[in-house]
């Protein structure tokens, strides 16, 4: 959740002005001001670029100069960036933006309609520069800290990148990359941080950041969606699936720099849970498999890791809701729903944030359970 | 790629094998690792491994394996 003042806490529940804006920057000089009409910001787990942007731009008078003439000009696709923002006008006059996310334009669509000429911008966060400037050759990444392996790799697709990576103390090993030409440099980092535990995305200033999933242990609550006076949910949606649901990673390492090979088995071993290994849903386990790592511990906490993000996906509550957006994706939100017999903590996974003041706040979230270290059930070598 | 798509992709078994042709261009490590310019490239790759039975010399034209993220030397093309 992105940090806001008291002010702007008590007031986002209430009755108040909504205002967003979008500025088109180059590099870090501020080029232009965009007036929105309407719009989302979508922000996603599922995918390697994290954020994604559609805005449409007033239609009026003025609306046709901003037609871009050639690749050069201010929203023509062709390196320039929107940074996007959406927040609250108070009583006395006072404005408090929260930040949405920096976003490189992908595409512009323009129609000549009786009204004017309408403009849709679209976006994506800063990975794309990174994605999009495929391997050329083999990228030797060198035995190293995780955090110092990754700014090294991302530095070498994308040289002005701006991260700010926690210390991992995970040491990862040598490995190749751009062995297949063409693979996508920023899904080779998401899978490289995500194999040992990690999420690796842009953050709503367009800076490369790397932390831990999120567990219901280690985070707190920061926002509350209780049915009653004052409810902010204007609908729920509650999804109980076990398409992606595993009780079990066998996680295993093995490879060219590993002295010895190393697997380890992490498993739902709770009696009271409904994915309990030795319970009526059985054993349904996972298979992971990287030359990454070296040792048994740095492995059973990834594979822990690992666990805790597929254990609790077997529900998944959809809400609307009114727009709060200092929410982000892995959030640690409490729902609460009479009709739904809903009550509980979750973890957002996926938002659509509405640039203008009628939509709602989409919102997809699972539940999680916390695995124990008691649920490390078998650690050996083969 | 979610986690969903990485973890069905290693369940599917679906980690990308290439043999590439390179040249060694070192011995390093007491001649237990080698440096070897992969595919006319011209930065060599370091503290690559070998197959037992190969014994490497500086220059030779060796088929690389290429398994995911790793790579093994298996000998020298004659």
């Amino acid at each position: 959740m992105y940090p806001t003042s008291g002010d702007y806490r008590a007031a986002i529940g209430l009755d108040h002005k909504v205002i967003a804006k979008a500025e088109v920057w180059s590099s870090e000089r501020k080029l232009l001001d965009l007036d929105i009409d309407k719009g989302k910001v979508s922000v996603t787990t599922s995918n390697a670029i994290r954020r994604s942007c559609e805005i449409n731009l007033v239609t009026d008078r003025t609306t046709a100069n901003l037609v871009p003439e050639d690749g050069f000009d201010y929203i023509a696709p062709f390196g320039n960036q929107l940074r996007v923002y959406r927040g609250i006008e108070f009583a006395d006059g006072t404005e408090e933006y929260i930040p949405l996310g920096v976003f490189v334009i992908t595409e512009v669509l323009v129609q000549d309609k009786n009204e004017g000429v309408s403009i849709t911008i679209k976006g994506e966060d800063k990975s794309i520069i990174c994605s999009r400037n495929k391997w050329t050759s083999t990228y030797q990444m060198v035995t190293g800290t995780l955090e110092a392996s990754l700014t090294a790799l991302l530095q070498n697709r994308f040289p002005d990148i701006e991260v700010n990576f926690p210390t991992t103390n995970v040491t990862v090993n040598q490995i190749i990359l751009g062995a297949d030409s063409g693979v996508d440099p920023w899904n080779d980092a998401v899978e490289i941080a995500q194999l040992v535990g990690f999420d690796l995305f842009f953050d709503v200033n367009g800076v490369c950041v790397m932390k831990q999933f999120p567990t219901l242990d280690a985070s707190t609550v920061v926002a509350t969606y209780e049915e009653g006076n004052g409810t902010t949910i204007t609908s729920l949606d509650r999804n109980i699936s076990t398409k992606e649901t595993y009780n079990g990673v066998i996680y295993t390492v093995e490879g060219s720099q590993v002295t010895t090979p190393i697997r380890i088995e992490v498993w739902d071993e709770d009696t009271s849970s409904p994915t309990y290994r030795f319970g009526i849903f059985g054993s349904v386990p996972t298979f992971v498999t990287t030359n990454l790592l070296s040792t048994s511990a740095e492995a059973i906490k990834a594979a822990t890791l690992l666990l805790n993000t597929y254990i609790g996906q077997q529900e998944v509550i959809t809400f609307n809701s009114i727009v709060d957006p200092s929410l982000d994706v892995n959030d640690v939100i409490y729902v609460k729903s009479t009709g739904a017999r809903v009550d509980r903590t979750v973890i957002i996974d996926s938002m659509d944030i509405p640039l203008d003041y009628t939509s709602a706040l989409s919102v997809n979230t699972r539940v999680v359970r916390v695995v124990g270290s008691n649920e490390v059930v078998e650690i050996g070598t083969v | 790629m979610d986690i969903g798509g990485l973890l069905n992709k290693v369940v599917l078994n679906n980690q990308k094998t290439f043999i590439h042709y390179g040249v060694v261009t070192a011995r390093t490590s007491g001649n237990t690792r080698l440096s070897v310019q992969v595919s006319g490239a011209t930065t060599a790759i370091t503290g690559v491994r070998y197959l037992a039975s190969y014994s490497p010399t500086v220059a030779d034209i060796v088929v690389c394996l290429f398994y995911d993220n790793d790579i093994i030397v298996l000998g020298e093309l004659v």
